[in-house]
């Protein structure tokens, strides 16, 4: 017999006073006999079991996880997990669109790589041009892009191509003109091919590799390519076949210069001394007879006038495939850099259509500037007030460059002035250590000072890229339009964007 | 591999040599050849014959062998006829 | 690919036998490159399926880059030897050829 614990007899009668409160425990012991289902009172809850539960109750799994409700996690879980899931999102979502994208061009262009070719034959070959970035120090970033998006699908549909970089401004332009001058050398017969490729089983006649040439195409990335190429396609078609040696030139226009002459010795005393030890008025140094400058050598060769002359009409062009390229640098750029990281997607688009395009082959003719639109569009015209043509293609990624850029021919200006006061000093060291006049210190042994034919070796490899630099920049800054001639009305064409493309059946990107 | 310095008896014996080792060469292309085709082609020993595909294999393998041979021949005639220019415009 | 120089006065009309052995060795490089490259552009660039008896065009590009990219190894690797040569002659070790 058990009775109600605590039981009446732990308390004793009630004695007279104030009634107290019964007590009443507020844990009661459980007794297994009072886990009923349906107990009428009590701390213990009813336990509707149903459904899954009734299953998983005998699965081990501890029953207070049965009974345990969904519930969001805590206010910053909530803000750390939701930004850093629609990062996320954006990144995946964005990757797997370029993956798609890339392999629908693909899939498309594939069967073209199926094809038999015979063995002696070559398959089509495209030029790929790219230029240096103004404000970029990486010269390769307009060819990176193309590699990226454009070749997949060259390579998949088996085109050849062959890409050609300007590592300093200019230097595209360089190219190309001493390319066509060589061309037109071997047009005009004053060159001749050499005998070993002549042998060859796979040689062509010229007019054989002329039409390969022409069925292959020139791909142009980036409005700075665009301008050095213009430029030295104008050069080479408009100066004279002579071989011209750039750094010969510069070498005897330095050595006339006078930057490496004697320093005056200033005249005091006795006129016999001063007449005895004074060098002549006309300073020359006197290893400056050793290197008398001598008449321009243009090795010798005499080119007929009737040759030299730029022909009035210019043979055709393979077609040119224009790809809008803009690369952001600077720290202001830096929000346009994220944009592109989390959209890659368009530029995976618009590389692999531009690809299509030159594939498929569908071309246009270019779209020449009348005399008007050469005399009103350069950058400070508005763009919807002049007339456009394909001249202005991708102008408005001259917006982007840094305006570091614009004080090119400040800073070389600087490193010249820096340069030829810093040079006087060297120069005397170098002639005294060179006539003996005086022992090499400490420091000189271990690091002997430039000798005055380094320094001249120094001074022409300097002037020769400051020049070149300044020549660059001139043909790609913005104010400059780009080089047009008459001549080039009717041997541009542009590859278009076949009419599959248009369609709106295809997939479309967000 | 310039032969043109040398005189007219050491241009003949030369050219036997050449000979030789053409003939040499092509024996040992010719084994090459037949191990590549048969060990990629011939997978199925329950039949002691060729099958006709494992010929047609056998056939494509061969041609393939051979325009492939051709074409890197070209190849390598153009690099070395480049690499003779380069070495000639110094002179 | 002419490395190896030309010596030896021909004595007159007849055969220097040390021009001939080099003018062999050198065939015999220069065929045993040309065959090393046949056979490992053949097994990067062709699929062992055999289905046509044609190359196709991504083959012959396939060949044609393969052929190239061999032949710059091939000078690389020559240039990256002769310096190692050098340094140990002019270090005056002959012992680093065993480190090789």
């Amino acid at each position: 017999m058990d009775g109600d614990f605590p039981n009446e007899d732990m308390f004793p009668a009630e004695e007279p006073g104030p009634p107290r409160p019964k007590f009443e425990p507020r844990f009661r012991t459980l007794r297994p006999r009072e886990m009923s289902v349906n107990g009428a009172e009590g701390d213990v809850k009813p336990r509707k079991v149903s459904g899954i539960r009734t299953v998983l109750s005998y699965t081990g799994i501890p029953p207070s996880w049965l009974d345990k409700r969904p519930k969001l996690p805590s206010r910053n879980w909530l803000i750390f997990l939701s930004t850093v899931s629609t990062v996320a999102g954006f990144y995946i979502y964005d990757r797997q669109q370029c993956k798609k994208i890339k392999r629908e061009y693909i899939e498309r262009v594939k069967h073209l790589a199926e094809e038999p070719l015979g063995t002696l034959e070559r398959p089509r070959k495209v030029t790929v041009y790219g230029a240096k970035w103004p404000g970029d120090e990486d010269y390769d970033q307009s060819l990176k892009y193309f590699r990226k998006y454009v070749k997949p699908v060259l390579v998949a549909a088996a085109v050849d191509y062959e890409m050609i970089n300007g590592k300093r401004h200019g230097e595209l332009a360089r190219r190309t003109a001493d390319e066509i001058k060589s061309r037109r050398r071997l047009a005009a017969g004053i060159d001749s091919p050499s005998p070993y490729t002549e042998a060859l089983p796979t040689r062509l006649p010229p007019d054989e590799e002329y039409k390969q040439e022409l069925a292959g195409g020139i791909v142009i990335v980036g409005r700075p390519a665009f301008k050095e190429f213009m430029a030295g396609l104008q050069k080479g078609w408009s100066e004279g076949l002579e071989k011209v040696d750039a750094e010969e030139d510069l070498a005897q226009e330095l050595s006339m210069d006078g930057r490496f002459d004697e320093p005056e010795v200033p005249e005091e005393g006795i006129a016999v001394e001063a007449t005895a030890f004074t060098p002549s008025p006309i300073v020359f140094s006197p290893l400056q007879h050793l290197n008398q400058p001598k008449p321009a050598k243009r090795s010798g060769e005499n080119i007929s006038s009737s040759l030299n002359t730029p022909p009035s009409t210019i043979p055709l062009l393979p077609p040119l495939l224009l790809v809008p390229f803009i690369d952001y640098i600077g720290f202001t750029q830096v929000p346009l850099m994220l944009w592109d990281f989390f959209n890659q997607r368009h530029k995976v688009r618009a590389g692999a259509r531009a690809a299509y395009s030159l594939i498929i082959g569908e071309t246009r003719p270019f779209d020449s500037p009348s005399a008007e639109t050469r005399l009103f569009t350069d950058i400070t015209t508005p763009d919807n007030e002049a007339p456009s043509s394909d001249i202005d293609f991708d102008r408005s990624a001259e917006a982007y460059y840094k305006r570091s850029t614009s004080a090119l021919a400040g800073e070389i200006e600087k490193a010249r002035t820096k340069f030829y006061e810093a040079l006087p000093a060297k120069l005397a060291t170098a002639r005294a250590l060179a006539r003996g006049e005086r022992e090499y210190t400490k420091e000189e042994n271990e690091r002997p000072p430039p000798s005055e034919m380094e320094l001249r070796a120094e001074r022409l490899k300097k002037e020769l890229r400051w020049r070149r630099d300044l020549e660059g920049w001139e043909i790609v800054k913005p104010a400059t339009k780009v080089a047009w001639d008459d001549r080039f009305k009717d041997i541009l064409r542009l590859f278009v964007d076949p009419p599959s493309e248009t369609e709106p059946t295809l997939s479309n990107d967000s | 591999m310039d032969f043109s310095n040398f005189n007219a008896a050491e241009q003949a014996q030369m050219s036997k040599i050449i000979e030789k080792k053409q003939m040499q060469d092509f024996l040992k292309m010719y084994s090459n050849l037949v191990e590549k085709c048969f060990n990629s082609c011939c997978n199925d020993f329950t039949s002691k014959a060729l099958s006709s595909k494992e010929e047609q294999c056998v056939m494509n393998c061969t041609e393939k062998f051979i325009k492939h041979s051709e074409r890197i021949g070209a190849r390598f005639a153009e690099l070395n006829a480049e690499a003779m220019n380069a070495a000639q415009t110094p002179s | 690919m002419s490395f190896l120089g030309r010596g030896g006065s021909t004595p007159t009309g007849g055969v220097n036998p040390e021009r001939i052995d080099m003018a062999v060795t050198e065939l015999d490089t220069v065929t045993d490159f040309f065959n090393r490259m046949v056979s490992s552009c053949h097994a990067k660039c062709i699929s062992t399926r055999y289905a046509d008896a044609d190359l196709n065009k991504g083959e012959s590009v396939c060949i044609d880059r393969c052929v190239a990219k061999f032949s710059e190894v091939q000078k690389k690797v020559g240039e990256k030897l002769q310096n190692r040569g050098a340094a140990a002659a002019s270090a005056g070790g002959a012992g680093s050829f065993t480190g090789l």
